[in-house]
């Protein structure tokens, strides 16, 4: 009887600058188990693993493996006692082999001369595991070559490999199609079957209770429940997570159905997008959800020409009539607030004044030669700092030390400056902290309110449900599903977008 | 916690680090190297920086945008002999030296459009640039030097301002003016700085960072025109390396000393000009004390390298 | 898929294509004379770059090779009594001391390799010009008659010792852990950094290689010339980031090769003059056809860089 693994984090605390980001917290986990560990951004569950993965230290408390009191110096001492953590960005060397990418720490060496490397070693080795974890794929093929599911599973062998016990995923299934999420399910079952402890970091509750046999929540830095999967159900984990009720959706402007605003009519490109139709109001939330995989990222980057596509039209009612305008022309109508800030979202280096003011620059340029007019750029920007409620020390600070919450709602002041009349959202309360996601969503309300028309992309349900007038839900390419009033719920959409009725 | 203050005053204006140098700099050759303090010294300090003071413009805007221009130094050639002879079988100054502008934007139109729509990388499109400048100027005389400039130019050029300011140097102040303005008040100077920042955000923000590109690199090419009008006129001839290799160098660790960084976003006219202002001033002083141009080599770059070991402590 | 294959050997077969152009158009162009020179021509290019990229693969870059080479033939000149085994190891050493230098400085205090390794060439070639004084040096007799040496009367003995230096480092980069963390280091520094590999030297040991081969440059030169002349080296380092680029080494790192990349890379070049100059062609369309080719080699790694994402 082979003894089982345990691992245990004894009253972990964890103090940044400013903020407790772990208060006494504790967790313990065996051989053969799927731990589940869930909280909004924000909550401590990054940071608690970063502390398991050796990436921080703590400040108070104790790591135990297999009783034995364990310290992490650096990522390496973890894994060298044994963890894996799979990261949300993949780590891989793109140009080389799946090979040499599960065995780059431990390179296999020729048994005669000892300093060359034995390929055939290494792809026997390599199948060996890959065929472990039920999967074909070929090792000699570089792994740029893979998709971003095969490329997963390349991490996991590479965990296997290493002949690490304790596997920990950080939100696995976010860039993730159907058929991809399920081969991970199995593959994670795998490895529960042979005794590996797993912890498994999701926002989605439903593959938490699907997958794992026990359960953490973390809020505000602290362990707020935990207990079996089986003896909870979905709500009773949100309420835990967000500490209180879910929001109550509150919008009160009736938006005239007669009011079309847009139409996107016969929208196609390669086998990613098939034929999408659709309209938003003036005043209207449309949100969009659909699973990865399902189309969103490139139906917003062809609708707004950062992509291009094969067929479609985009109509737009203007002054009582019916303009047919290009992608870009949409895009410098409206507002487009990105899904990933740090990459295309901020002037990281840049005050926060220029920033908000840098989406409508011609609106402070005068003269001939378009000089600036710093007063009124000055004016703006505080204005909508106030407005917003955005903090920051000054209008002239540095945006990238502002919270991500902040930051965010700058790049909504950004567009607002513009007086857009549509705003496209994409993953807007991304890391973002509660409060201010509360705020953000409010603004959105308001706006919509206003008469502004809203298009919401957001992989987050609940969002979506709170928000939005109508639901589209994307699978594969098509929109086969329209939901609104009451049947915008979260089991009908995720139902719909699984394929069901 | 005391330290971290005063890194972060010293560094949060980046034109400290400039002025600073030139300073002590300056100071200190006035104490150590003979005549420097001269009137006549100083006055050749400001027509050196007047010929190489463009080409450091043109650098910091291009490397505002986020990019480098290797081939300016050897645009100048190209347009000083294609001008020069012009000039020389025309007898009129001004025709050549509007071939000398246009020959330099020229040599920007290539850069720009490779680098802005074609989307390649800087460095090496200017690299290859620069090999068909030179080439090109090679080519263009068989090797040999223009000479017989006419006198309309030289004059113009050698002219001295109320018999003092080389005419370098008020050229440059200038240039520099405008150049600084635009950068700095202006609509295009935001939209430069943006691009440099972010190219995608600045591109979802609705700016044009392909004419952003673009532009930078023509101004590049406008100052190697301008460059090869000034030295023409100062060594009356037009060859075919009118600015030496090393000079590029110093065009760069100008701009970098001035707070511009390889990464975009950053630099100041301003702090430019101090920056080439240390490196005149350091080679004028090798030159008084008779320094060997070999030994003044190397401390020169040596100078450089320890200019970028200053970068990487200011953005730490 | 053709445009697959295109990427992957288009510049072979431009190469394969130039030959057969230039053997049509001049019945000089195939003689074994010229293969002859074509040899020496590209012996020094080749041994420089085959060092360089290795410092392209994990992500950096070194404008200095050419300096050092200069600096080498220096040191050739300084040993030229000492006899060869001396001057050679001499000018080992002075490779690895400078290519030591450098990579502490971009290695381990992470300063810029473009800036740094700029200002080095600037500094290094300085250091040349004081030891040389500027002028014309002769080297040591015995190095100078190898230098002119030919097997079997046609194999230059230079092109032999650059082919095993470039085959011998092709072999290092493919088959031993230290060729293999080079390009894990340029594909994903990070995730190499966290998988325990020593990044820091890993890179300065490819600098230092770098500064070998571009010290050996530098001597076969003034082996062959028999002299040490203030062109050594010069504008050397653009050429070999060419040639490597064309030879389908990525400036982004992670990926390319020695043999046959570089090897294709610098011989397409010296070909394209080569056969130029059979073809009585001005020599001042060089510069002209070989910066287009560079212009379309970054173009093309440009494109492969932005698909591959």
């Amino acid at each position: 009887m082979i003894q089982k693994s345990i691992i245990e984090m004894k009253l972990i605390t964890k103090i940044f600058p400013g903020v407790t980001a772990l208060d006494q917290v504790s967790l313990k986990a065996v051989g053969g188990e799927i731990i589940g560990l869930v909280g909004v951004n924000g909550a401590g569950k990054s940071t608690l693993m970063n502390i398991l993965g050796g990436v921080y230290k703590a400040n108070k408390g104790k790591i135990l493996i297999n009783a034995e009191e364990v310290v992490f110096n650096s990522p390496l001492d973890a894994t060298l006692c044994g963890i894996s953590f799979i990261h949300q960005e993949l780590n891989y060397f793109a140009s080389q082999s799946v090979a040499e990418n599960i065995f780059m720490s431990d390179l296999p060496m020729h048994k005669k001369f000892p300093f060359i490397l034995s390929q055939a070693d290494l792809y026997k080795s390599a199948e060996n595991i890959l065929s472990l974890l039920g999967s074909n794929i070929d090792p000699r093929v570089p792994i740029e070559e893979l998709s971003v599911g095969e490329k997963q599973v390349i991490e996991i062998a590479r965990a296997l490999a290493k002949g690490n016990n304790i596997v920990i995923f950080d939100e696995p299934s976010s860039s993730l199609s159907i058929t991809e999420k399920n081969k991970l399910f199995e593959t994670v079952i795998k490895l529960k079957q042979e005794g590996k402890i797993i912890i498994y970091i999701s926002h989605f509750i439903e593959e938490i209770l699907h997958l794992c046999d026990r359960y953490y929540v973390l809020r505000n830095g602290k362990m707020v429940g935990e207990g079996n999967v089986k003896e909870v159900s979905k709500n009773q984990i949100i309420t835990l997570v967000i500490g209180k009720e879910i929001l109550v959706k509150s919008k009160n402007y009736k938006y005239d159905e007669k009011q079309k605003f847009i139409k996107i009519k016969n929208f196609s490109q390669g086998n990613k997008l098939k034929n999408i139709n659709f309209e938003i109001n003036r005043g209207e939330i449309l949100g969009i959800w659909g699973l990865m995989g399902s189309g969103r990222t490139e139906l917003l980057r062809c609708l707004l020409g950062l992509d291009k596509k094969d067929s479609g039209e985009i109509i737009i009612a203007e002054n009582k009539n019916l303009n047919s305008i290009t992608p870009i022309e949409l895009r410098q109508k409206c507002g487009f607030v990105t899904e990933s800030r740090r990459i295309d979202g901020l002037f990281l280096n840049e005050s926060v004044k220029k920033n908000i003011t840098s989406a409508n620059l011609k609106l402070y340029a005068e003269g001939i030669f378009k000089i600036i007019n710093t007063n009124s750029e000055l004016g703006d920007a505080e204005s909508f700092i106030n407005k917003l409620s955005i903090k920051t020390p000054s209008s002239l600070t540095k945006i990238e030390n502002l919270s991500g919450g902040n930051q965010q709602k700058a790049i909504f002041a950004k567009w607002l400056n513009k007086k857009p009349q549509i705003l496209i959202l994409d993953e807007p309360t991304r890391g973002v902290d509660v409060g201010a996601k509360q705020e953000i969503a409010s603004l959105i309300m308001n706006l919509a309110n206003e008469g502004i028309s809203v298009l919401l992309v957001s992989s987050e349900l609940e969002e979506i449900v709170n928000m939005s007038d109508r639901v589209l839900v994307l699978r594969d390419g098509t929109i086969c599903h329209e939901a609104s009033g009451s049947e915008i719920s979260e089991e009908i959409l995720m139902a719909t977008a699984l394929g069901g009725n | 916690m005391l330290k971290k203050n005063y890194k972060n005053i010293f560094f949060s204006n980046s034109l400290t680090i400039p002025i600073i140098i030139c300073l002590i700099s300056a100071i200190t050759f006035s104490i150590t190297v003979p005549n420097f303090s001269d009137l006549r010294n100083i006055l050749n300090i400001f027509e050196q920086m007047g010929v190489l003071g463009f080409l450091a413009i043109g650098m910091t805007f291009v490397m505002i945008s986020g990019g480098i221009d290797l081939s300016s130094y050897t645009a100048v050639s190209a347009a000083a002999v294609v001008g020069a002879t012009i000039m020389v079988a025309t007898e009129s100054a001004l025709l050549g030296s509007s071939v000398m502008l246009l020959v330099g934007l020229f040599f920007g139109t290539i850069n720009g459009i490779a680098i802005a729509y074609l989307k390649m990388i800087p460095f090496i499109v200017t690299l290859s640039t620069m090999v068909l400048a030179q080439g090109f100027a090679i080519w263009f005389t068989k090797a040999q030097s223009v000479y017989g400039l006419p006198d309309s130019l030289i004059d113009l050029i050698t002219d001295r301002l109320f018999g003092y300011m080389p005419m370098p140097a008020i050229l440059i102040f200038i240039v520099a003016i405008i150049s600084g303005f635009i950068l700095r008040y202006t609509k295009m100077g935001r939209e430069l700085y943006l691009t440099g920042s972010n190219e995608h955000t600045a591109e979802i923000s609705n700016i044009n960072i392909k004419s952003s590109k673009f532009s930078v690199y023509l101004v590049s090419g406008l100052m190697a025109g301008i460059t090869a009008i000034v030295l023409s006129g100062i060594v009356e001839t037009s060859t075919t390396s009118m600015v030496r290799d090393e000079r590029l160098m110093d065009v760069i660790a100008a701009t970098v000393i001035g707070g511009a960084s390889l990464k975009g976003g950053s630099g100041s006219i301003i702090g430019t000009l101090f920056g080439l202002l240390f490196l005149t001033m350091l080679g004028n002083a090798f030159n008084l004390l008779g320094v060997s141009p070999f030994i003044a080599m190397v401390i020169k770059g040596f100078v450089l390298v320890a200019v970028i070991g200053l970068d990487v402590l200011r953005t730490k | 898929m053709i445009k697959r294959l295109f990427f992957s050997y288009g510049f072979y077969i431009l190469i394969f294509l130039l030959i057969i152009i230039f053997t049509l158009i001049s019945n000089h162009f195939m003689s074994l004379s010229n293969w002859t020179q074509i040899s020496i021509a590209s012996c020094f290019l080749l041994t420089a770059a085959a060092g360089l990229t290795v410092v392209l693969i994990t992500g950096n870059i070194d404008l200095s090779v050419g300096s050092i080479a200069y600096i080498a033939a220096s040191v050739a000149y300084l040993s030229a009594d000492q006899g060869p085994i001396i001057t050679i190891l001499a000018v080992i050493f002075v490779g690895a001391f400078l290519g030591l230098i450098n990579g502490f400085l971009i290695a381990y205090l992470k300063m810029n390799s473009l800036l740094t390794t700029l200002g080095l060439l600037i500094a290094y070639r300085g250091i040349s010009l004081v030891i040389t004084g500027g002028t014309v040096q002769k080297i040591g007799e015995q190095l100078s008659n190898f230098g002119n040496y030919k097997f079997f009367g046609f194999f230059p003995l230079i092109f032999a010792v650059s082919l095993i230096l470039v085959i011998g480092i092709q072999f290092i980069m493919k088959f031993t852990r230290f060729g293999r963390y080079c390009y894990a280091i340029g594909n994903n520094e990070i995730s190499a950094n966290k998988l325990g590999i020593p990044v820091k030297k890993i890179k300065l040991y490819s600098f230092i290689i770098a500064g070998i081969c571009g010290a050996l440059s530098g001597l076969l030169l003034a082996m062959y010339l028999g002299e040490v002349t203030t062109f050594t080296g010069r504008g050397m380092e653009f050429q070999a980031v060419a040639a490597i680029v064309i030879g389908g080494t990525s400036l982004f790192g992670g990926r390319g090769s020695i043999m046959p990349g570089t090897f294709a890379g610098v011989l397409l070049l010296v070909i394209i003059n080569n056969g130029l100059g059979s073809m009585g062609v001005s020599p001042y369309v060089y510069p002209f056809v070989a910066g287009s080719i560079i212009f379309l080699a970054i173009y093309l790694d440009s494109i492969k860089n932005t698909s591959s994402k």
